[in-house]
């Protein structure tokens, strides 16, 4: 049954709500360049001796968890989409084997979010720097802008959320609910782990999803909310724990579960 | 072939389908009976595999579900008439069914033809009526031309126009030798439809039958007005039949209308009128399902 993927992938393009996303990850986009430039005129625009005191956010991190939250509500919609809707029916009559339709929505979402956030990522990184060219602007030419690496992990990381949103959006079968856990996840479990007292509060801040990209290509996160006690391979494992364990949990309820 | 044996399916401890067992053979539509809540769309949904039943089976040609390699083929079923995602257009909605089973764009175009949605083929569901989301739904059964169909309430929501036609469908896909299986709840539409019944209620089997023998055990009689009554019924009694004077006529039993024709003819009595009493299959419906209606009405 080789047609499932053509099938899944017709279905994301043929809803408005997927180039919603993809419109909304574009606009993203341009604000860090907005950014960018900004810190470039801003520089410009300075005296020379305070030149060297300008800061500026560096745009691919700050726009990491839009990314993640869009693109995680894509994959809610992938499959507790079908369920609110009752479109699950038709897609299981036409593919009886429930494992099947599960890799199916699992390669199409990650396809999708890997290309968008590479996209997102690469056009705020290689732009910006393009745009801020060499003038030594905290945040914006610092070492880890130029890391390849890193561009990956953070892609990687979006990955991560759209499937951890494919996973909760299959167990609890509700958009709304599972975009509930995905922002809970995303935005509000680091703001309460950031107010937790070390060596705690280091451990669960190096934890969260948006600590885990530059962890896990060895870098440190300075002047960060994010902790970085984990050795590499450790916030590699942990990030792609975020999809499986999730994934491994919501393919077992998808296969056994009464549909409708 | 559809073989439906000992199934059953409990949904927290209340039995939506308690032991049932018939089979639905090809070559005829039958119909699929029984008050709301009878257990109808459960069967249905147990037959597709979208449910595991606690006990006993549910088979396509000695399959189930499940095990069907290419379903779309073998089954074409239609459940909810809002299976379509809102904002994806009715070719969209066909065209993805379609890729699974790796069905070209021109099948999808002949079957929204078939249902007369052409020219609605690039508009979104969302905005099309539920009698324009039925034949979307149609299409979709019919997609793969499959030699058994589940059409779970089919004319909800058709205008006449729409009835007649689902009607004369389902008649031309039974003719052609399919298997045709089609729920309702309303005994009028089935009694022109269908050549078989069976009826449910409460999740159990009330009766399996053909329509003209459930109109036979219903029989109320033939209604004859004539120019001579009395003389008439001593005639026909002697001629086998029962008969009870009733103001303005005679109603007799056991007899068919022809002889009773016949009879008058032969004896020169003129007959003003003829009428059989269609223990219509609708009271024949209420009455065997009277005691296994869930959600009665509060008058």
């Amino acid at each position: 049954m080789t047609g499932i993927l053509p099938a899944e992938w017709l279905k994301l393009r043929s809803v408005r709500s997927t180039w919603y996303v993809v419109g909304v990850v574009a606009l993203v986009t341009a604000g860090a360049l907005l950014l960018s430039w900004y810190g470039a005129h801003l520089w410009d625009t300075l005296p020379a001796e305070r030149r060297a005191h300008l800061a500026v956010a560096p745009p691919t991190p700050l726009i990491e968890p839009v990314l993640e939250i869009c693109l995680g509500v894509l994959g809610v919609l992938t499959l507790a989409g079908e369920h609110g809707r009752g479109t699950i029916a038709a897609t299981l009559t036409a593919v009886p084997r429930r494992g099947t339709v599960f890799a199916a929505k699992t390669v199409v979402t990650a396809g999708v979010a890997l290309i968008v956030g590479l996209a997102a990522v690469v056009g705020t990184s290689l732009g910006g720097r393009a745009l801020v060219g060499d003038r030594p602007i905290a945040g914006l030419t610092d070492a880890a802008t130029r890391s390849t690496p890193l561009l990956f992990a953070y892609a990687g990381s979006v990955v991560v959320a759209a499937l951890l949103g494919l996973a909760v959006g299959a167990i609890l079968r509700s958009t709304v609910g599972a975009i509930v856990c995905l922002v809970g996840i995303v935005y509000v479990v680091p703001m309460v782990v950031w107010h937790l007292p070390d060596p705690v509060g280091r451990w669960a801040s190096s934890l969260v999803l948006d600590a885990l990209p530059q962890q896990a290509v060895g870098l440190h996160n300075e002047h960060s909310v994010y902790g970085d006690a984990l050795p590499a391979p450790v916030a590699l494992a942990v990030l792609a724990a975020y999809a499986v364990v999730p994934l491994t949990v919501a393919a077992v309820l998808f296969r056994r579960r009464d549909v409708g | 072939m559809i073989e439906i044996r000992d199934l059953t399916k409990r949904y927290g401890g209340r039995y939506a389908v308690d032991g049932l067992s018939f089979t639905v053979t090809p070559g005829a539509v039958t119909g699929f009976l029984g008050p709301n809540g009878a257990g109808k769309s459960t069967t249905m949904r147990l037959l597709l595999g979208l449910a595991t039943p606690d006990r006993g089976t549910a088979l396509i040609d000695g399959h189930t579900y499940a095990e069907l390699r290419r379903p779309l083929h073998r089954v074409g079923a239609l459940l909810d008439p809002d299976v379509a995602h809102r904002g994806r257009t009715a070719r969209d909605h066909l065209r993805c069914l379609a890729r699974t089973h790796r069905i070209g764009d021109r099948r999808v175009a002949a079957v929204l033809a078939q249902v007369g949605l052409a020219s609605a083929a690039r508009r979104r569901v969302g905005g099309f009526s539920l009698g324009m989301k039925q034949r979307l739904g149609i299409a979709a059964a019919l997609l793969g031309d499959p030699g058994v169909l589940l059409l779970d309430e089919p004319v909800n929501g058709l205008d006449p126009d729409g009835v007649r036609w689902i009607r004369d469908l389902l008649r031309s896909l039974a003719a052609e030798g399919r298997t045709v299986l089609v729920s309702s709840h309303l005994m009028s539409e089935m009694e022109r439809t269908a050549d078989r019944l069976v009826i449910v209620g409460r999740g159990r089997l009330v009766a399996d039958t053909s329509v003209p023998d459930l109109v036979a055990r219903f029989d109320r009689g033939v209604h004859v007005r004539s120019g001579r009554d009395d003389a008439l019924a001593d005639l026909l009694r002697t001629a086998g039949g029962a008969v009870t004077a009733e103001p303005g006529g005679l109603v007799v039993t056991g007899l068919p209308d022809t002889a009773i024709g016949d009879v008058a003819a032969h004896h020169a009595i003129p007959l003003y009128g003829v009428n059989r009493r269609h223990a219509s299959l609708e009271e024949a419906y209420l009455a065997l399902t009277a005691g296994t209606v869930d959600y009665r009405s509060g008058t």
